[in-house]
């Protein structure tokens, strides 16, 4: 298994890459890319009177390498080759894709494949080692188009593959169909309807097998003069193969944001909505939804510096009532997009307060808890190709008593040249 | 007031009494007869026996969640609570309660993190889902509308969610759901970044227009009698702008403020000069623009790619957006207008290339 995917990704490429330069000619452009870097990943918490930090550390270098036809063309494709070395894995990635447009310029064809290898090195830190490969294809046809929108047909192939398979690293296999309508050229706003259908199979446990209906509207375009607004719902219907192990759900996920000028810079919302429904709910898969939103004020320019400050809130209710929560924050944020230097910083603190406790007391009790989230992107630009980039989470909630808390952080700093 | 403890004095707290009982048992016991040893035997036998009743019942909840880390905790869970035994069967029942206790929040903590995780499990693959869709549709947009920064910033988003799919592969559900809220947060940066123009590339443009601008003015000065005091503004639109330029490549942010500074103090000569009024600055804008479009219609008629004819489009329509706000006397809006449908004529103009 360890030698099989390399392998497949270098014969893959050494297949496609005369015919993609042969396609592309002289019109293509290709460039290399290396890094070299640190990820560090880490949950702490507590257990009666000891303290439990679990963390993953590791050092990797990547080599990538991406070709692309030139743009304006009626045929165009992209293909990315990617291989890294770690200190507890490997890895490879392989991204191609390939569209086609007509004389009109509608893309009438689109062919994208994945493929990913992970192989792990001997004494990894990893708690689940097997090697796995995982790869994914999809297409999409265009066969009618009108002025203002067009006709899409989807469909999409993908498997997951274990070296030695467990309870929790099974192999999988899934394939998709669906049909969509969306608009195209110049209209106000930008719009997609879809309706897809999935199979998904795991060989060593037939009885988690599903089928999933999917409805998808995704619309974008103009608040008022000087505003916009972007709004994407999906409703899911999964089906189990077993659902007396895997109970059959509804899902319906609503996404809102807007953002308009108002006196001193822009307003802006941004709500969440999702709720879950299940055949069958039991202790485990309990009906639930939740609600997210943030409402602020965001000023400046991007370029020079821009801030934004305003209220985040959650609300979450479930069956089992005692998860059931409300939460409530401050959420402010600065970032700036130069030349050399660019990143930003958000920093939120809250608190969040369950709902009564359960009557049984062997049941575990949620606590209320404050909390505080830093979210943190830098990128400083070295020189015309050389970049130190910084990414990192740190979350750490406070309970009422310390043996409850828990934090969770991740932090990764690379640098990367890029040609 | 300590939160923990107020919720648990709500409940019945029948597990709490015990173990206070068994606590309360195990204080007395150095002192006491081998009965009582017998009962505080028996007592923490009762609490051992439901703890591993809860040990069966949460490794079904932690079983169906899919989480690695409840999992680990739950063993965690068992081997405390084999050890407590064992120190049970050697007549230390003080240490043995101890760990009894610690096994019991190792359960719960186990309970919590199975139950979060066994609704994450399908929230990360649907907005897992979602994330490639918009990631592609993102990247194919900034492409072709030639905005490297974008790229970058959806490269960064790509990794990000590929360490969010490496975290579900490890049954790290929680911080794989973390790690895929960043990635969407970039999603959303590279999106207003295309949507904005705010990109660095945006201060060429920018100073394109500043100097056009300035350029003009000092053309409709020659030859005319201008008063001293718009001669001097116009110097000094001149020099912000040449300090514009200088900062360009090390300050795009100062670059950008000098530029709007150059650009206002021109169009204050204007008025100083009583040559010009907004309404004039509009229609010449609007002049320019048909001029401009005149000449690319024919080639994106011919062979552009769609986001070249969309750009184009929006163009137009903001165009007709500025007349409209003119006739109507809004010259601010009339002003935002022409310039937003000068950018997307260029935006189109660059995808002909």
């Amino acid at each position: 298994m360890t030698w099989r995917l390399p392998a497949a990704l270098l014969l893959f490429v050494g297949a496609a890459l005369p015919a993609a330069r042969a396609a592309a000619g002289e019109r293509a452009v290709w460039g290399v890319d290396a890094a070299v870097g640190y990820d560090s990943f880490t949950h702490a918490y507590s257990l009666a009177t000891t303290d439990t930090s679990e963390t993953v550390s590791e050092s990797r270098a990547v080599l990538g390498w991406e070709g692309r036809s030139a743009a304006g063309g009626r045929t165009s494709w992209r293909l990315r080759l990617e291989g890294s070395v770690g200190t507890d894995l490997w890895r490879e990635n392989l991204e191609a894709d390939w569209r086609r447009r007509d004389a009109r310029g509608i893309e009438r064809a689109r062919f994208g494949a994945r493929l990913a290898g992970r192989q792990y090195r001997p004494g990894t830190d990893y708690s689940l080692a097997s090697d796995q490969g995982e790869g994914r294809l999809d297409a999409a046809f265009v066969p009618w188009a009108g002025a203002g929108c067009e006709g899409q047909m989807l469909g999409w192939i993908a498997a997951t593959r274990y070296a030695t398979p467990s309870p929790l690293e099974q192999d999988q296999a899934e394939a998709g169909l669906g049909v969509a309508v969306r608009s195209r050229g110049a209209t106000a706003g930008a719009w997609r309807l879809a309706l897809k259908h999935a199979a998904r199979s795991y060989p060593d446990s037939s009885v988690i097998d599903r089928r999933t209906w999917s409805l998808e509207l995704d619309w974008s375009g103009r608040l008022g003069a000087d505003g916009l607004a972007r709004l994407y719902g999906r409703s899911e219907r999964r089906l189990a193969r077993e659902p007396a192990v895997r109970p059959d759900a509804w899902l319906h996920w609503l996404q809102a944001a807007g953002e308009v000028p108002a006196p001193g810079g822009d307003l802006l919302v941004e709500v969440e909505a999702e709720g879950w429904r299940y055949g069958a709910p039991s202790e485990i898969w309990a009906d639930s939804w939740r609600a997210a939103g943030f409402c602020g004020l965001r000023r400046g320019d991007v370029l020079a510096g821009q801030w934004r400050l305003g209220l985040a809130g959650e609300a979450f209710e479930s069956a089992r009532g005692s998860e059931s929560y409300v939460q409530a924050g401050v959420r402010g944020g600065f970032e700036a997009y130069g030349s050399e230097l660019s990143g930003s910083l958000v920093l939120e603190h809250g608190r969040r307060g369950y709902g009564p406790a359960d009557a049984d007391e062997s049941l575990p009790a949620w606590t209320d808890f404050t909390y505080w989230r830093l979210w943190l992107l830098a990128d400083w630009r070295l020189s015309g190709t050389l970049t130190l980039s910084a990414l990192g989470n740190w979350e750490p909630e406070r309970h009422a008593e310390s043996r409850d808390d828990v934090s969770l952080g991740f932090a990764s700093v690379s640098l990367s040249w890029r040609r | 007031m300590d939160n923990r403890r107020d919720r648990r004095d709500r409940r019945p707290a029948a597990a709490l009494l015990a173990a206070l009982g068994v606590a309360a048992a195990l204080v007395s016991l150095a002192g006491g007869s081998t009965a009582a040893r017998a009962q505080v035997g028996e007592e923490l036998r009762a609490y051992l026996d439901r703890t591993d009743e809860l040990l069966d019942w949460a490794a079904d909840q932690v079983g169906a969640s899919g989480s690695e880390r409840a999992r680990g905790i739950l063993e965690q869970a068992r081997h405390l609570q084999a050890r407590s035994r064992d120190l049970l069967a050697r007549q230390r029942p003080l240490e043995a309660f101890t760990l009894a206790r610690r096994a019991r929040d190792a359960v719960w903590h186990a309970v919590r993190i199975s139950r979060e995780a066994a609704g994450l499990e399908e929230r990360v693959r649907v907005r897992s889902e979602r994330f490639a869709d918009q990631h592609a549709q993102l990247l194919e947009r900034a492409r072709e509308n030639g905005a490297p920064r974008a790229v970058e910033i959806l490269e960064r988003a790509r990794e990000q969610a590929q360490r969010a799919a490496e975290r579900v592969a490890q049954g790290d559900l929680q911080l794989a759901w973390r790690l895929l809220e960043q990635a969407e947060d970039l999603l959303r940066l590279a999106a207003r970044q295309l949507a904005e123009g705010a990109g660095p590339e945006r201060v060429a443009r920018e100073l394109e227009r500043t100097r056009g601008l300035v350029e003009e003015v000092g053309a409709r000065f020659e030859g005319a009698a201008v008063p001293a005091e718009a001669l001097s503004v116009l110097a000094d639109a001149r020099d912000a702008l040449a300090r514009a330029e200088a900062a360009a490549a090390d300050e795009p942010g100062v670059a950008l403020q000098l530029s709007g500074l150059a650009r206002r103090l021109a169009q204050r000569a204007l008025a100083l000069a009583g040559a010009d009024s907004g309404a004039d600055a509009v229609t010449r804008l609007l002049e320019r623009f048909d001029a401009r479009a005149a000449e690319l219609a024919p080639r994106l008629r011919e062979s552009a790619p769609e986001p070249a004819q969309r750009a184009f489009a929006r163009a137009r329509e903001e165009r007709e957006e500025a007349a409209r706000a003119l006739a109507d006397g809004r010259l601010d809006r009339a002003l935002r207008r022409a310039r937003s449908a000068h950018d997307l004529l260029e935006q189109a103009a660059r995808g002909l290339r």
